[in-house]
C-alpha cells in the first residue's frame, strides 16, 4: 500500500464523532512522511485512509492513557454500535505510534523463532496434559508463552518485564489463565525460562538477573556450536553451567555415550533436581532442569526422546519445556511439518508483520477490556459483544491472544458469589463491628437483586424524555469516568 | 511409520528409479544389502504399477513376521491406507491359497521346511491350466534369495512381470537356489543393484563385513549412509548362566524402552532372538515375571493351522519383539538382544550369522553360556579393552 494513501488528523470531538462514522473533511497530514502535530492531553489523532467511494475509513484513535479511557466509555455509552472501538480501529498511545515509524512493522525474534514456538507448544502440552496430535493452533495462541513472544518480537522497545507484565494483565482483566488444569504450576515454572529467552532474544549476555546469565550464555553457546557445525556441542552448551552445576562437565563426552548412558545421566540429573526443588529460583535448580531438557532432545544417541522429560511433568514442567526450546535453538528453518505441523503456523503467527491500515483482527483490545468489563453484572463483558466461547484479544496492537470467555465469566461469576459468600452472618465479627453492619452485610446479598431492579427502573424514568434534563444533571454526581471530552 | 519411505524425497535416485522408471512389462531382481531399502522399493513399485491400471498385483514374502512388517508400510504418516494390506502375503499362504481354491488337497506335510517348500509349489504347478483364476499383473516378491527352483517356476507361470528383491548374503537356507533360478528366467530378469544403505550403524557393518566378505568389492562400512542414533554399540555377555542372560537382556531393555520410546512412537521395535523355538516361551514367561516389562513383549511366529487365539500382527504398544533366527529374516530392530547365541551354532553358517547382525540398527547384544561362536567372535572386538 502506497504510504501516501494515510492520513494523520487531530481531531476535535465534533470532527472525531464524523470521522469515525466514515464522514467529514478535516484538515490532514500525509502520513508518515510529514511532521504531525503534537498530541496533548485531551485531544485525540485519527490515522485514517480513503475508502474505494472516497469515505474516510479511521484506522487507529491516537491518545494518551487516560483519553484513551475515557473514549472507551464514552463509546460504550453512547454510542454502543461503534463499541468495542478495538473491534474496528486500533488504539494506540503517542508513544507506540511514534514508534510504529512506517505503516508496517515487522516482528523479529533473533532468529529464535524455533525456540520460542517449542516454548509455546510445550505450555500447551504441559498444561492440557494432550499429546501434539491433539493440540490445535487456537491453544498454542491462547499461552503465556505465546503472548511474551509475540510482544518481544513487535514491540521490541518494551523491557522484559513490562513484557511479562503484559502477558500477565490478561489474567488480570479477565481472570483467566487461558488453559485449563495445571495451568498455575505450569505457568511458574515458566518464569524463568521466559525471561532467559527474552534475554536471549536481545542478545543481553549481561542480563540485570544475575542467575539468568549463565542459562543465556549456555543457549548462545548452543546457537553457536549449531551455527557453525560444531561437533561436539553438548560440550559448549554445558560449560557456562560448570560453576553452578559441577555434573555438566559429563556432557563434554556426551558423543561417546551410548543412549543408554545418556539415559542414566539423565536420571542422575532429575534426582539432583529433585534435592533442590525447595529453592526454585537457584540458578543450580534452573541449570539442572535446562540440562535435563536439552538432554532430553539428544537422549536416542542424537534423536530426541522427548517421553523422558513428559513422563516427568507433572513434576518437572520445565524440563519439558527447555525441551523443546533447546531442540528449536539454532534452528532457522521454521516452515517444516515440526510438532506435527503445528510449528510452523504458530512460528507464522509469533513472527506476522504488522500493518496499520489492516483492520484489527481482535475481538476486542485489553485496555478496552479493562475499561468496559463490569464484574457486577451477571456478564461481566455485557459491553464486550462477546458471542462466541473464546476471543481473541490484544494485548498490544498485532499482539492477539485467544481466550476463553466461557472460563473467564465461570470464574468472574464464582468470585462474584464468593465475595458475596465471604460476608456471611456465620463469619466471626471483626472486633469492634458495629451489629447492625453485620446485619446489614448479612441482609445484603437477598436484597441486592431487588436494589438492583430499582435502581435500573429508576435509571430508566430519568432517561426517559420528560426527565432527560433531570438525569443529566444527576449523572454529574456520579463516579463514573466523564462521557463527554474536555472542552477546547 | 519412520521405517518406510513413502515419501518421494525420503528416497535416493536409485530407490525412485527402480520404482517409477522401470518399463511396466519388464520382469526385473533387485539386489542390495541390508538397509538398502529393497522391501521398501517393492512395496512402493507394486503401488505404483498397481496405480497405472495394473491392479491385480501381490506383493509376497517368505515368513509371516516379514509380511507383518510390510504391511505396517502399507499406510502413510497419517495412517491411510495407501497400499491394500491384504495384498500383502506370504509366499506358503499364497500356494495354500491356490490349492483351496482350485479345491486340490494339500500334499502330506512334512517336517523338513525345504522339502515342503518344493513339495507344495511342485503340486500347484498345473493349477493354472485349470483356468478358474486370470494371471497377476504383476508379482512382486521379496527376499528372493530364499525361493527353490520350483516356486520361481510357479510364479513366472501365474505372472509374466515378476519383481523380486534378494541379497545372496542373507540366504538362510543352504538348499534354495533363488537367485541362480531368477537369472536363468526367460525371458531373462533384468538384474538391477542398489549400492548405498542407510539403516546400519558403523559398528554393525564393520562386524557384518567380517563375517562375509563383499561380493562386489565395496563394504558394508564404505557404502552405509547412516544417519540414526550414535554411537552404535555391539556388546559381548558372557559367560552367564541362561537366567542370568534373561536377567541382564531384560534389564537393558527396560532401559531401552524408555531411551527409544520416541523412536519406539515412530514405529522402531526392539528384538530378541533365539535359536529354538520353545526359548522363545522361556523368554516371554521371564519377561511376563519382570513387572517393567509386562505386557511390552511378543512373540513374532506364524499361526499354526487352525489356531485362531494368536495374532500375529505387529502391535505398535508392544515394542519387544521375541523371535527365532529363521523368523528375524527381513526385519530390523533399533537395538538386538541374541539370547544364547552359541546353541544350535552347528546350524548356522556365516550367511545365518550375518543376516542376523545385519537385523540390529543401532545396538547389538550377544549373549552366551560358556563362548562366543567363532563367527561372532571373529567379528568382534571390545574397544579399549585392556591387554594386561
Amino acid at each position: 500500500m502506497n504510504e501516501l494513501n494515510f492520513f494523520y488528523t487531530l481531531a476535535s470531538e465534533s470532527e472525531l464523532n464524523e470521522i469515525l462514522v466514515g464522514r467529514g473533511d478535516p484538515i490532514a497530514f500525509h502520513w508518515p512522511s510529514y511532521s504531525i502535530p503534537t498530541l496533548t492531553p485531551g485531544s485525540t489523532g485519527v490515522l485514517w485512509k480513503h475508502t474505494p467511494t472516497r469515505s474516510i475509513k479511521p484506522l487507529a484513535l491516537i491518545a494518551h492513557d487516560a483519553d484513551l479511557r475515557r473514549l472507551c466509555v464514552r463509546f460504550a455509552r453512547l454510542r454502543s454500535d461503534l463499541s468495542p472501538l478495538t473491534a474496528w480501529c486500533h488504539l494506540l498511545t503517542p508513544n507506540q505510534f511514534e514508534q510504529l515509524k512506517s505503516p508496517t512493522r515487522e516482528a523479529f525474534l533473533s532468529n529464535l523463532e524455533a525456540a520460542w514456538t517449542g516454548l509455546v507448544i510445550a505450555e500447551v502440552v504441559l498444561a492440557t496434559g494432550k499429546p501434539l496430535k491433539d493440540i490445535t493452533v487456537a491453544q498454542c495462541l491462547a499461552t503465556k508463552s505465546f503472548a511474551i513472544g509475540r510482544t518481544a518480537a513487535l514491540w521490541a522497545d518494551k523491557t522484559d518485564q513490562q513484557i511479562i507484565e503484559l502477558a500477565d494483565s490478561i489474567t488480570h482483566t479477565l481472570q483467566t489463565n487461558g488453559l485449563p488444569a495445571q495451568s498455575h504450576r505450569t505457568l511458574s515454572n515458566l518464569e524463568r525460562i521466559w525471561e532467559t529467552l527474552l534475554a536471549l532474544n536481545r542478545g543481553d549476555s549481561f542480563s540485570p538477573n544475575h542467575d539468568l546469565r549463565p542459562l543465556v550464555a549456555s543457549l548462545q553457546e548452543l546457537y553457536g556450536a549449531r551455527e557453525v557445525r560444531f561437533t561436539n556441542e553438548a560440550e559448549r552448551f554445558a560449560r557456562p553451567l560448570m560453576n553452578a552445576v559441577p555434573e555438566s562437565e559429563a556432557f563434554y563426552g556426551l558423543p561417546q555415550m551410548v543412549p543408554e548412558q545418556r539415559l542414566k545421566l539423565f536420571d542422575m540429573l532429575v534426582d539432583n533436581l529433585e534435592k533442590e526443588e525447595n529453592n526454585k529460583l537457584s540458578l543450580r535448580r534452573n541449570a539442572l532442569a535446562l540440562l535435563a531438557g536439552y538432554l532430553a532432545t539428544v537422549a536416542a544417541g542424537g534423536s530426541p526422546t522427548l517421553s523422558l522429560a513428559e513422563n516427568k511433568a507433572l513434576r518437572f514442567p520445565d524440563i519439558t519445556a527447555w525441551a523443546y526450546v533447546t531442540g528449536g535453538i539454532g534452528e532457522r528453518v521454521i516452515w517444516t511439518s515440526s510438532f506435527d505441523g503445528l510449528g510452523r503456523m504458530v512460528a507464522k503467527e509469533l513472527i506476522r508483520s504488522f500493518h496499520i491500515g489492516d483492520s484489527p483482527s481482535c475481538d476486542f483490545a485489553l485496555n478496552e477490556a479493562s475499561v468496559l468489563v463490569d464484574r457486577k453484572l451477571p456478564d461481566p463483558f455485557v459491553h464486550l459483544y462477546i458471542k462466541g466461547r473464546v476471543a481473541t484479544v490484544a494485548v498490544l496492537p498485532g499482539v492477539n491472544v485467544v481466550v476463553e470467555m466461557d472460563g473467564a465469566r465461570a470464574k468472574m461469576t464464582e468470585n462474584r458469589f464468593q465475595s458475596q459468600r465471604n460476608q456471611q452472618p456465620d463469619e466471626p465479627l471483626p472486633a469492634g463491628r458495629n451489629i447492625f453492619a453485620a446485619l446489614a452485610d448479612a441482609l445484603w446479598p437477598h436484597l441486592r437483586s431487588r436494589f438492583e431492579q430499582l435502581a435500573r427502573a429508576e435509571l430508566q424514568n430519568d432517561y426517559a424524555p420528560q426527565n432527560y434534563n433531570r438525569s443529566k444533571s444527576k449523572k454529574k454526581q456520579t463516579s463514573q469516568p466523564s462521557l463527554t471530552g474536555p472542552k477546547r | 511409520m519412520s521405517l518406510w519411505w513413502a515419501r518421494r524425497e525420503q528416497l535416493d535416485d536409485y530407490q525412485i528409479n527402480l520404482i517409477e522408471n522401470l518399463p511396466l512389462n519388464e520382469s526385473c531382481l533387485v539386489l542390495g544389502p541390508p538397509g538398502s531399502g529393497k522391501t521398501n522399493v517393492l512395496l512402493r513399485r507394486a503401488q505404483f504399477v498397481s496405480l497405472q491400471d495394473m491392479p491385480n498385483v501381490l506383493v509376497l514374502s517368505y515368513t509371516r513376521p516379514l509380511v507383518e512388517f510390510i504391511k505396517t508400510g502399507c499406510f502413510d504418516a497419517q495412517g491411510r491406507e495407501i497400499f491394500p494390506r491384504n495384498c500383502v502375503m506370504t509366499i506358503e499362504s499364497w500356494i495354500r491359497w491356490l490349492y483351496g481354491t482350485h479345491k486340490v488337497p494339500l500334499p502330506i506335510e512334512v517336517s523338513d521346511q525345504i522339502e515342503r517348500k518344493k513339495l507344495l509349489a511342485a503340486g500347484a504347478m498345473d493349477f493354472i491350466n485349470y483356468g478358474l483364476l486370470p494371471r497377476y499383473d504383476s508379482l512382486f516378491i521379496d527376499e528372493a534369495q530364499d525361493l527353490v527352483k520350483e516356486e520361481v517356476d510357479l510364479l513366472s507361470q501365474w505372472s509374466a512381470v515378476l519383481v523380486f528383491v534378494g541379497d545372496a548374503k542373507q540366504k538362510l537356507f543352504a538348499q534354495t537356489e533363488g537367485l541362480d533360478v531368477i537369472g536363468n528366467l526367460n525371458p531373462p530378469a533384468k538384474i538391477h543393484q542398489l549400492p548405498f544403505h542407510y539403516r546400519l550403524s558403523p559398528k554393525i557393518c564393520r562386524m557384518a563385513d567380517r563375517i562375509l566378505s563383499s561380493d562386489n568389492g565395496r563394504t558394508l562400512a564404505e557404502t552405509s549412509h547412516y544417519e540414526g542414533p550414535k554411537p552404535g554399540e555391539i556388546r559381548s555377555n558372557g559367560p552367564l548362566t541362561r537366567n542370568n542372560q534373561l536377567k541382564l537382556a531384560g534389564e537393558k531393555l527396560i532401559d531401552q524402552t524408555r531411551v527409544y520410546e520416541d523412536l519406539i512412537r515412530q514405529g522402531d521395535r526392539l528384538g530378541v532372538v533365539v535359536a529354538r523355538k520353545d526359548d522363545r516361551d522361556t523368554v516371554l514367561a521371564f519377561f511376563e515375571r519382570e513387572p517393567q516389562l509386562r505386557g511390552k513383549a511378543k512373540i513374532i511366529r506364524a499361526r499354526t493351522e487352525h489356531e485362531t487365539g494368536y495374532d500375529p500382527a505387529l502391535d505398535p504398544d508392544i515394542p519387544i519383539c521375541i523371535l527365532t533366527v529363521k523368523g528375524c529374516k527381513g526385519l530390523e530392530f533399533r537395538a538386538l538382544h541374541w539370547l544364547f547365541c552359541e546353541e544350535l551354532s552347528h546350524y548356522h553358517d556365516n550367511q545365518t550369522y550375518y543376516t542376523v547382525v545385519t537385523r540390529a540398527k543401532t545396538s547389538l547384544d550377544l549373549y552366551y553360556s560358556v563362548a562366543l561362536p567363532q563367527e561372532l567372535a571373529r567379528g568382534y572386538s571390545e574397544s579399549g579393552g585392556e591387554l594386561w
